[in-house]
């Protein structure tokens, strides 16, 4: 309940700085045209408290890594390799039910989508409660009933005691949104994971989920993950990035260097393709060639050498796929997947 | 920068002293729909989706229309379309009351304004092929032989950059972006005069979106096109458009050059939005630019009297002026309209504000 407080020695192994590690975490879709490697043997590790954002476009495998993370990769897709742990534990060795008691419980889930993940046919009180009374067993209902409207209000929903007994059709999507979160933090998990939380939102309404999602987050210093395609929304919310591209993170790095030093030429597109407020139109926005390849038919070399324009047609980019390097000195020390990181690193830093 | 005359209507040339041509005009366009029907299906009340909307777009112009969802902006597509026929009001292309159309009339008139949607996935027939749902309003509007007509498609297709060799693939064959440009070639095809662009980059990632905004920038210029763009995006309307009109519950509550209006909001729902915006700057983050208005907007039927913006307006909530009338649409500036009885008044606190001098 108390986690302000440091964990007491004598309950609990003390938890590590590190809340959650991946380790060469491979998911692959098996399908009649081919197999899909949506996650290639990907490995990090989140510190306890950290928001990361994941970017990537669409097809990068940035949600196929949430569900895998979760444990909820669906025929035909199934994680092939790797190890997931939360809090040490090694969630890949877990059985169905007791990934569903860590589920809920430990870590959480929030969906774009509100109206596809809450049940239409139930009110939206019983379906917190049902979160809370399924990982709190011996709670009585009324007390799950009042923790409820408290966290209602904790993601400010007007009148939450009487709001309990509204079905989801009757709350705008910014409401049911709200309602997400609530379910998603009602056990205090350590890891919520956001998949597009608030891509179907207004812009104001998003402001306003945004603001109540970060101050619930921070002052509980939960972990979050939170996949998104829009960078305004990662500068303003993630302490660190991981950029993803065909299946892999091409860069890590945090959220301030990453916008002023882009590592990875493909990150470097991406920022530079967004239209900024000072721009002065009719000049051409920059727009990353081509078209993200296939995943069952990756170029031998980098997987971005096609669309790249720093390595297009270099004999290393297309022959020899790039691991992970520590690029950049001091303070703009990051990940990066590129053969040319470092020459790159220094030539930008040099100017 | 700013425009030339001072006349009653709106209308700002930001590239030339020239008076530019007027190509639409909406004059006080209401549209009302009637919602909730008793157990007879009389009617019991009339949302008002659209309430007294006048614009004017020039040749060649992008014009944006900004505002939450529900505000009014895709009705306004819709009945300039003649897709909604308009309450009242009218709605003038060049010379023709298009309100008033029927029949023939009507199809002829549509040739010359086409509408590109959201979701290419969604919005195109997914049993057609590429090149039968570029080819068909050809066909619908019986023009040329089939020969004709399968050339102009292949040359249609190659311009938005298709390869005419997978005209036979169905649209799903093609990703986001691509089929977002078989949708745009089958609006070019009849060479009409403008079009309406109704979230065309939304569901587009950020590469692909910057790919089909040149690609929409190029053809403007080469067909002197005109846009009406609906956006929800102020970034993206800002950078694309030449002008930008914000909408809310229905009504325009500021309109002016897209620069004059980033820079320099005047209305506080304005402000707010422009606010909202998440920047791409993690250095700009937490200076407490944002201001976040409380509460969603209500449905346009439940107005209430005074500004439609009262219940969620920061600086005006309270106040007896706001409460009693509702703020005509006035020019404060030249070409800078807004419909606020306190302009300027709550200030947008952030890096475009800090960095503009005052006397802006």
């Amino acid at each position: 309940m108390n986690r302000s407080a440091p964990p007491s020695p004598s309950q609990q192994p003390v938890k590590s700085d590190i809340a959650l590690s991946v380790r060469n975490l491979r998911t692959e879709f098996h399908t009649g045209e081919g197999i899909f490697p949506a996650v290639r043997d990907v490995s990090f590790d989140i510190r306890r408290g950290c928001q990361l954002g994941i970017v990537g476009e669409s097809g990068s495998g940035k949600s196929a890594l949430a569900l895998s993370i979760l444990g909820l990769v669906r025929p035909p897709g199934r994680i092939v390799a790797g190890e997931v742990r939360l809090n040490g534990k090694n969630l890949r060795a877990m059985d169905e039910a007791s990934l569903s008691r860590v589920r809920g419980k430990e870590m959480s889930l929030i969906f774009q989508d509100p109206m596809t993940a809450l049940d239409p046919v139930k009110t939206v009180g019983t379906q917190i409660m049902e979160c809370i009374l399924h990982h709190n067993r011996g709670m009585s209902r009324r007390n799950a009933r009042k923790r409820a409207a408290r966290l209602l209000d904790d993601v400010e929903i007007p009148n939450a005691a009487q709001r309990l007994d509204s079905y989801p059709h009757q709350f705008s999507g910014g409401m049911r949104q709200r309602v997400m979160i609530a379910i998603a933090i009602a056990n205090e998990p350590d890891l919520i994971v956001a998949d597009e939380p608030t891509t179907a939102l207004d812009v104001t309404t998003q402001a306003q989920i945004l603001d109540v999602f970060e101050r619930l987050v921070r002052s509980s210093g939960t972990t979050v993950i939170l996949i998104t395609h829009n960078l305004g929304i990662v500068a303003e919310f993630c302490d660190e990035v991981h950029v993803m591209y065909a299946g892999r993170i091409v860069e890590s790095a945090s959220t301030k260097e990453i916008f002023r030093l882009p590592g990875h030429p493909y990150t470097e597109s991406l920022l530079k393709s967004v239209p900024r407020p000072e721009e002065a139109r009719r000049g051409r926005l920059f727009s990353v060639a081509g078209f993200p390849p296939s995943l069952a038919r990756l170029p031998p070399g980098c997987s971005f050498e096609p669309r790249c324009f720093a390595g297009r047609g270099l004999p290393q980019c297309r022959s020899e796929p790039p691991g992970a390097i520590w690029a950049g000195k001091k303070e703009s020390r990051r990940l990066v997947e590129c053969h040319l990181a470092n020459q790159r690193l220094e030539e930008a830093l040099a100017e | 920068m700013k425009g030339k005359g001072n006349s009653t209507q709106p209308v700002i040339s930001p590239d030339s002293g020239t008076a530019p041509e007027r190509l639409i005009g909406i004059e006080s366009l209401v549209k009302e729909f009637s919602v909730g029907k008793n157990a007879f299906g009389r009617k019991q009340a009339t949302l008002r989706a659209v309430d007294n909307v006048s614009l004017e777009m020039n040749c060649g112009e992008s014009f944006g229309l900004v505002g939450e969802s529900g505000c009014g902006k895709t009705t306004i597509a819709r009945c300039l379309m003649r897709l909604e026929k308009p309450s009242s009001g009218r709605i003038m292309f060049r010379n023709t009351d298009v309100s008033a159309l029927r029949g023939k009339e009507l199809r002829r008139f549509r040739r010359h304004m086409q509408m590109v949607f959201q979701d290419p996935h969604a919005s195109l027939d997914s049993r057609m092929t590429a090149s039968q749902i570029v080819g068909e309003p050809l066909a619908i509007h019986g023009i040329g032989s089939r020969a004709e007509r399968k050339e102009r498609v292949e040359e249609i297709l190659t311009l938005v950059g298709i390869d005419p060799l997978h005209g036979n693939r169905k649209p799903h064959g093609f990703s986001g972006g691509q089929a977002q440009r078989i949708a745009l070639a089958r609006a070019l095809i009849l060479n009409p005069d403008m079009l309406v662009l109704d979230e065309p980059v939304s569901a587009l990632d950020v590469s692909i979106q910057a790919q089909v905004l040149n690609f929409l920038q190029e053809i403007q210029e080469r067909f002197s096109l005109t846009y009406l763009f609906i956006v929800h995006d102020l970034v993206v309307a800002e950078y694309f458009c030449d002008r930008i009109a914000v909408l809310y519950l229905g009504a325009v509550v500021e309109m002016a050059e897209s620069r004059a209006l980033f820079h320099n909001p005047l209305h506080p729902y304005t402000v707010s939005l422009v606010s909202a915006v998440p920047v791409p700057d993690p250095e700009s983050r937490g200076r407490g630019r944002r201001i976040v208005l409380s509460g969603e907007v209500s449905p346009a039927g439940m107005r209430t009297e005074g500004c439609r913006f009262r219940a969620r307006c920061p600086i005006g909530r309270n106040r007896e002026m706001c409460k009693a009338s509702s703020p005509e649409l006035v020019e404060k500036s030249p070409g800078h309209w807004v419909a606020c009885h306190f302009p300027g008044e709550l200030e947008h606190i952030g890096s475009q504000a800090a960095a503009r001098p005052a006397a802006s």
